[in-house]
């Protein structure tokens, strides 16, 4: 009976700790006699192609205060304590208060069970003397620090490392991986470093050491956990090749903002852009540039305050990825694949010809400018180009040819359903996320006339004017330049569609451990006779020898060997309210077995053949094999001196960057254009 | 005093060896090694060595081994027999526990109660258990129902002596293990309540005695003083609020094998030895706890249906004797991971790694074992 009874006792004391959980016993972690130790293991490297190094490690001299030393110390000798090492560190020339130490130490208290840095690359003779005076709860240790030796080439594409905030973000972080985190640790936070973290980090040595009642260490109990070192991850990318397309890219827009303004009268303000290259045949990335940039070297070991706000408070967004963040209205170069939803609906074959007068009225809605019947839809530059055929039409972008075939759907919806153009855009990818192993990626936007009720309201209502600037990729359909690059890859394979891949493998100590396979996105039997005059106006857009020679980007591509490397694109000039036209130009080369598919969008930047087509035709004759002069050069070593605050994932912490014309509930009443 | 039982009394059977081994209760031993799996494994978990070592696991599976032989060998021999070298057990109890004192004996975490012996450690506070427990049984067998006065006294005199000699070696936990020994052995041998009640009261005012006079060491009133006043010491209840949190944390089903933080990283001190109950709450939670407390039960369940069969009152109070050891060990030790109870320093049995611990417990167990071989006739 009386065993029973204390078994009984004993069961629901266990139940009432276990099951019932009264008390939060996760977040109780504390240590006595025996201490455990724990040091980082080096963070795995981000190689180029070739094995260069675009993240690295070194070696830094830091001082770091034991927390769990201090406090037992008292008030009085800790402030003694700080007031010497901050006398240390100012002598040489590290500026720093006893007051911002007290902070760093106020801050750790109850932390993670490891030293924290209050200040790194301190030089030897401040290592000698907080030797000498050996302070308690005070060490200058040898710590690993992120490089990044090329600065802000690539910088979008590698990222940048911050640190583990506080003990929940470290639970949290060990939940939701098998690697072991602690607050304080290096993680990372934005690009390659935010994607492929649990292959970089290492796992840290965890050593038991047993101490005395003062906490200093009496001997080495066990070693839990060996350290080992992360696994390096190497790009399909060539780090000359990425600096070409951003001087490039740079180079483009600075020519683009001297230009006059073009159609819409707006003086280029050309500040922003993105150049992406793809492989067609794997989705292997050769260059991802973005336009401004940053330098990832700010970030390392926390970024002040004071530059974080200025860089994320910047008009022109440099830490925003615009190649998969940036979602911008397509215009024209998404005329090939309303073209293919056209032919293969049966609305028209290729040789069907249509009589562009240069305006296209739409006699279904009202015109408030003049309350006759009617809106008014013109070709740009109110061009006359007469009668147009379907490779004409991509040649010359034709806009009346395409808007009445946005009307056509519309009107025969019953046999070419609501939404004939949006179904085949979407088997390139309009619409959803491209895949590519880079964090926070935006989907774009494919609007249909259900999920624009969705998302904008019941006000949001569908017009046939909608269907018609659809297919001139205007409304409000977004993609991002990966996404373009990506569906003209697609177009180009005839019906393979890869996720795009910046990461070719995975090293460690210089050997290949991990070949990361292409990833097919989707898979589609496109009829192959509907390609053909697609094909054919998308040529004729750059090669005059294949076409009219009145060609929308030939004049870009003039000079290029276009005998022996074929290119197929197209134009695009695309409206924003109160903004100089977007230039856009998406291709692939070389004909007719296309190994590349490249996309440019510069921001305000005029006409896509004036500003986008020169950068595309560019980067072209690099990866056409032509000599180019530029190597990525070295940035120059640097010394971080300030210890600042953790970053976040610029991305993650804003809305995607979303430029179209604003919707206005009355679309019907569009306004003529220019 | 020995073989005061007439031979008429007792029919001896020479059975065969196959026999006996049949007569042995085998769900018992089932039940057992049920225990040590569970313990083995946790002990695995707790000192593992990364680069795959068995860590202590495997010397506990040697202990295992030599325990089970012991078993075995103790339960094949008919207990009356014990009774036969009576005297011999209590001097040799006695002498291990006083040469234990002399040079001959290492100290080891603040106890003075060890032989290390080719490597091996023992601690005689153990063994000597088994001692008490045959000792006190021989000295209540007889009249049952009618405890005079001069046994109660020889057998107050048996327990103050071993409990000095474990006193002198700081082994308190053991003092505790002993007296319920007794107190088991006292209530079912039918001691009057008039003598129990004075007993308790006695002991009651010796520990109050021992407590304030600093026979204690140091550390051992600060056990008692923090368990008492959870904020008065944080560092002698440091284990119990590290046992306690480790507990929590695994929740109904655990944090899994090796994936218990707490054990990994060693937060519990003693992990895989007093406070193994930590690592099997940690790690495989309230559904590999409940089992191992299941387990125990069940153990204690089968020795007093073995105490209910035996042939004679000395075999029923040998079986008693067991089932109070392994019952204050239970109850002490879980109670202690769960800041129920102290902390002091006993394991919990079968679970616990710790050789001299293990063999004192299968011993034990093959006392009982002794009874269920050599029971009545016809007694299932």
């Amino acid at each position: 009976m009386v065993a029973f009874a204390l078994f009984s006792m004993l069961g629901a004391r266990l139940y009432f700790l276990q099951v019932m959980q009264p008390e939060d016993f996760e977040a109780q972690v504390l240590s006595n006699r025996v201490r455990t130790i724990y040091t980082e293991a080096p963070r795995g490297q981000i190689l180029d192609a070739s094995g260069r190094v675009l993240a690295g490690q070194r070696e830094s001299l830091v001082v770091t205060v034991d927390w769990t030393v201090l406090r037992e110390a008292g008030d009085e000798a800790r402030a003694e304590v700080f007031s010497e090492v901050s006398a240390a560190l100012t002598t040489s020339g590290i500026k720093t208060k006893a007051s911002g130490l007290n902070d760093v130490y106020s801050r750790a208290v109850d932390g993670a069970l490891k030293p924290v840095v209050v200040a790194d690359d301190v030089g030897e003779e401040v290592w000698i003397r907080l030797e000498e005076a050996d302070l308690v709860g005070i060490a200058v240790e040898r710590r690993f620090v992120r490089t990044y030796p090329y600065g802000d080439i690539g910088a979008h594409i590698v990222g940048y490392t911050g640190s583990v905030r506080d003990p929940d973000v470290a639970a949290e972080l060990n939940l939701a991986s098998d690697k072991i985190y602690f607050a304080g640790d290096e993680l990372g936070i934005a690009g390659l470093e935010k994607v492929y973290e649990d292959v970089l980090r290492g796992t840290p040595e965890i050593r038991r050491v047993e101490v005395d009642a003062q906490n200093r260490l009496v001997r080495t109990l066990d070693i839990r956990q060996e350290a080992v070192a992360g696994q390096d991850i190497v790009l399909s990318i060539d780090i000359d090749v990425q600096y070409a397309a951003e001087q490039i890219l740079e180079d483009e827009l600075a020519q683009a903002r001297e230009r006059d303004p073009s159609g819409d009268g707006l003086a280029h303000l050309a500040d922003s852009g993105s150049l992406v290259a793809l492989n067609v045949n794997d989705g292997s990335v050769l260059a991802l540039a973005s336009y401004p940039s940053f330098d990832p070297r700010d970030f390392v070991l926390g970024i002040s305050g004071d530059l974080w706000r200025e860089l994320s408070d910047r008009a022109d967004l440099p830490l925003l990825n615009r190649t998969i963040r940036g979602n911008y209205a397509a215009g024209s170069t998404f005329k090939p694949f309303v073209a293919y939803a056209a032919v293969d609906a049966g609305i028209r074959d290729q040789y069907f010809t249509w009589l562009d007068e240069g305006v296209y009225i739409l006699e279904s809605c009202i015109d408030p400018a003049n309350a006759a019947a009617g809106c008014r839809f013109q070709n740009a530059g109110q061009a006359v180009l007469g009668p147009v055929q379907l490779r004409d039409a991509l040649e010359r972008s034709s806009d009346t040819y395409f808007y009445s075939l946005g009307e056509t759907f519309w009107d025969q919806q019953d046999t070419y359903g609501r939404t004939g153009i949006q179904d085949t855009a979407q088997q390139f990818g309009f619409g959803t996320q491209s895949g590519i192993d880079l964090p926070i990626q935006a989907a774009g936007r494919l609007p249909t006339p259900e999920n624009r009720i969705e998302q904008f309201g019941e006000e949001a209502l569908w017009y046939p004017g909608d269907n018609v600037q659809l297919a001139i990729g205007q409304t409000d359909l977004l993609v991002t330049p990966v996404q373009l690059a990506n569906a003209y890859a697609m177009l180009a394979t005839g019906g393979t569609r890869f996720e795009p891949r910046v990461v070719d493998s995975i090293a460690f100590e210089g050997q290949v451990i991990e070949e990361l396979p292409p990833v097919v996105a989707a898979e589609v039997q496109f009829d192959p006779e509907i390609l053909a005059p697609i094909y054919d106006g998308l040529l004729a857009v750059v090669n005059p020898s294949l076409g009219t020679g009145r060609g929308t980007a030939v004049n870009a591509f003039a000079g290029f060997d276009l005998a022996n490397y074929p290119i197929a694109g197209k134009t695009g000039t695309a409206e924003v309210d109160d903004k100089a036209d977007f230039a856009l130009f998406a291709g692939f080369g070389p004909w007719p077995e296309p190994e590349y598919a490249v996309a440019a969008i510069l921001e305000q930047s005029g006409f896509g053949g004036d500003a986008a087509a020169p950068a595309v035709r560019r980067l072209f004759e690099i990866l056409s094999g032509a000599a180019f002069a530029p190597a990525a050069p070295l940035a120059e070593e640097r010394v971080i001196e300030v210890v600042g605050i953790s970053p976040v994932d610029f991305a993650a912490s804003l809305s995607a960057l979303e430029l179209f014309p604003e919707l206005s509930p009355s679309q019907d009443e569009v306004e003529p254009e220019q | 005093m020995t073989a005061s039982t007439a031979p008429g009394s007792l029919r001896y059977r020479n059975e065969s060896n196959r026999a006996k081994l049949a007569n042995m209760d085998w769900s018992l031993v089932v039940l057992v090694l049920g225990a040590v799996g569970i313990g083995t494994l946790a002990i695995y978990s707790a000192t593992r060595s990364p680069d795959g070592g068995f860590g202590l696991a495997s010397k506990q599976v040697v202990f295992l081994a030599g325990g089970l032989v012991l078993m075995v060998a103790v339960a094949m021999v008919d207990y009356a027999k014990y009774r036969l070298v009576l005297p011999l057990m209590g001097l040799a109890t006695v002498a291990a526990l006083v040469a234990v004192l002399t040079p001959l004996g290492t100290e080891v975490r603040g106890t003075k109660g060890w032989f290390i012996v080719a490597g091996f450690s023992l601690q005689p506070a153990e063994f000597a258990k088994i001692g008490l427990i045959i000792l006190l049984a021989a000295v209540f067998t007889g009249r049952s129902g009618n405890v005079e006065a001069p046994r109660i006294a020889l057998s107050l005199v048996i327990l103050g002596v071993l409990s000095a000699l474990v006193l002198a070696e700081r082994e308190t936990g053991s003092v505790l293990v002993y007296c319920t020994i007794a107190l088991g052995i006292y209530l079912v041998a039918g001691m009057p309540a008039r003598f129990l009640i004075l007993l308790v009261a006695s002991a009651v005012g010796v520990f109050s005695v021992i407590f304030t006079s600093g026979v204690l060491a140091g550390y051992q009133q600060d056990r008692l003083t923090s368990f008492i006043d959870q904020e008065s010491n944080v560092g002698a209840s440091y284990n119990q609020v590290q046992s306690v949190n480790a507990i929590g944390s695994g929740g109904l089903t655990g944090k899994g094998l090796f994936e218990g933080p707490q054990t990994q990283f060693g937060f519990v001190p003693a992990q895989e030895t007093d406070f193994i109950f930590t690592v099997v709450a940690e790690e495989l939670g309230f559904v590999g706890a409940g089992a191992v407390l299941l387990l125990q039960g069940l153990i204690l369940v089968r020795i007093f249906r073995v105490a209910q069969m035996a042939r004679d009152s000395f075999g029923a109070l040998l079986c008693v004797g067991v089932f109070a050891m392994l019952l204050i060990h239970v109850v002490q030790n879980v109670g202690m991971t769960m800041r129920l109870m102290p902390v002091t320093g006993i394991p919990l049995p079968f679970v616990s790694y710790g050789g001299s611990s293990l063999i004192t417990s299968l011993i034990g167990i093959g006392l009982v074992q002794s009874v269920s071989v050599h029971r009545r006739r016809g007694a299932v």
